[in-house]
């Protein structure tokens, strides 16, 4: 792989454990972070597309998972910085449906 | 904006109400009488459609039928009955007459079926058109007169960081005007209820806004499901409470005085919570919005002149009564939907604008759309409408 693409990632709240990308990234990929300032080094770790999250701290399975300042879900298995944030790996507090999964 | 820029000439009710849009209502009464009453209104800009399906009547069903005939847009309208059905056409005319409107009803039965009853249907609408245009007399109106309501449909991850926080950022200005705004979809507040708490505007709201927020909670357990779809996770969305957060955006950030139930106006201005769960009953029915066009028929019910719709994901739909404004926070579905967009929020995200200046955009158009102008989705004819049976008592008895 040559030059590393720069993808962006959108910051809600300075406390978020997750950033939204705004541009389809993939493995390598540096994230440029935008919204809230923070500096944070996260390099992609898998492809993730426009509008998904991406874990922007390494996360510990039980952990909540915070975007908006607030919790979304919780951990179901550890995630490290730079792999994506979905319902393969985070449910919902609320929603046992999915939970059941 | 100065002042002046935020005035324009509206249509006066004689119950007091304002409305920019000067329509005439077909109402059919059962499904037996759909097609009659689709005939009579088609192919018409002026004279929209709704109606109720079922034959035995509901009293949610009937209110809604009684406030959408009596909404601030409206200036006339007809029921049309097969004959045989519980909710009664004559019943909700002689309703709509007492705040003033033209009304009109007859029984598909007693004209002597299908043709006929085209025939006089549109002979009706045709004298209430006459009527309305000689008398409903035009009113200054501004932005403390505008009853707007804001939903979302079809939900990405965009919906939350810029189309729902836009239409709450409008929200701000309209309660900031002296305007009244109603936003729904409590089963989009998963969670939020330590956010409800602080934004509530007195002790009463704060307990209203509970007891709805423990009533969506039960309601959501029972019915094995939360308002969170395929597209919604294909979206980026993960959660329901993830949804939520992104949903309650488009509230904007000023205080709630309080929630109203389905049918129920604001009763002063500022921003309320439209609760449309169903209520607790022996035998349970009724889903809350069963898909977006009930949620639209809901804020409807309210008053509301003008609807702003947030979609992320690309909605095409529109409403009958009242104009819909509709709001991308996706550049890329604006650029694909275009013909059904009038707002792209997107812009905002991808750094060609911002926030300032797309809600200055929304604001505009909204003015010019109460001056007349047509949304993209009243242009394209969408009048989508859905009245289910549900069970819902009311708090409010403001009509």
């Amino acid at each position: 792989m040559g030059r590393k693409d720069i993808t962006r990632g959108f910051l809600i709240h300075k406390n978020d454990s997750v950033l939204t990308l705004l541009d389809p990234g993939k493995p390598g990929d540096k994230i440029r972070i935008v919204g809230e300032k923070k500096n944070l080094r996260i390099h992609l770790k898998e492809d993730i597309t426009l509008g998904h999250k991406v874990a922007c701290k390494d996360i510990k399975k039980g952990d909540q998972i915070i975007k908006y300042g607030y919790p979304i879900g919780f951990a179901t298995c550890n995630i490290s910085a730079g792999k994506w944030v979905h319902t393969h790996n985070i449910a919902s507090n609320y929603d046992e449906n999915v939970r059941k999964k | 904006m100065k002042r002046h820029e935020t005035e324009w000439k509206g249509f006066l009710r004689m119950d007091g109400s304002k409305g920019i849009r000067n329509l005439i209502l077909v109402v059919y009464t059962v499904d037996c009488a759909k097609h009659v009453a689709e005939r009579i209104s088609e192919g018409e800009t002026d004279i929209h459609l709704i109606g109720f399906p079922g034959c035995k009547d509901n009293e949610y069903a009937t209110r809604l039928l009684i406030s959408l005939s009596q909404h601030p847009n409206v200036g006339a309208a007809l029921f049309v009955g097969l004959g045989c059905e519980y909710t009664q056409p004559d019943r909700l005319c002689e309703i709509v007459k007492k705040s003033g409107r033209s009304s009109y009803w007859f029984l598909i039965q007693e004209e002597g079926g299908t043709e006929k009853s085209i025939r006089k249907g549109k002979e009706i609408v045709e004298k209430m058109r006459n009527e309305i245009n000689k008398t409903t007399s035009k009113v200054s109106m501004g932005f403390e007169d505008l009853v707007i309501g804001c939903a979302c449909g079809g939900s990405d991850a965009t919906s939350g960081l810029a189309g729902n926080p836009l239409a709450g950022i409008f929200i701000d200005r309209l309660v900031d005007s002296g305007g009244r705004a109603v936003f729904e979809e409590i089963v989009e507040l998963v969670g939020l209820l330590p956010l409800l708490e602080d934004r509530s505007a007195t002790a009463g709201a704060k307990k209203e806004l509970t007891a709805a927020y423990n009533k969506m909670g039960l309601y959501c357990k029972g019915v094995c499901h939360y308002s969170i779809t395929p597209g919604n996770y294909a979206g980026g969305l993960s959660t329901i409470e993830e949804k939520s957060l992104g949903a309650f955006a488009k509230s904007g950030s000023r205080p709630i005085k309080g929630v109203i139930k389905v049918s129920e106006k604001p009763p002063e201005p500022g921003l309320w919570l439209m609760d449309t769960v169903p209520d607790d009953y022996y035998m349970q029915f009724g889903y809350t919005d069963p898909n977006d066009s009930e949620g639209l028929m809901n804020l409807l019910s309210s008053g509301t002149q003008i609807i702003l719709f947030v979609t992320g994901r690309g909605s095409v739909i529109g409403c009958p009564i009242s104009p819909v404004i509709k709001i991308t926070g996706n550049s890329y579905t604006f650029q694909k939907m275009e013909e059904d967009m009038d707002i792209n929020a997107g812009k905002i995200l991808t750094g060609e604008s911002n926030f300032k200046e797309v809600v200055d955009e929304l604001q505009n158009l909204v003015v010019r759309v109460c001056k007349g102008e047509k949304t993209k989705s009243e242009v394209l004819g969408h009048r989508e409408f859905y009245i289910p049976y549900k069970y819902q008592t009311q708090n409010r008895r403001n009509g």
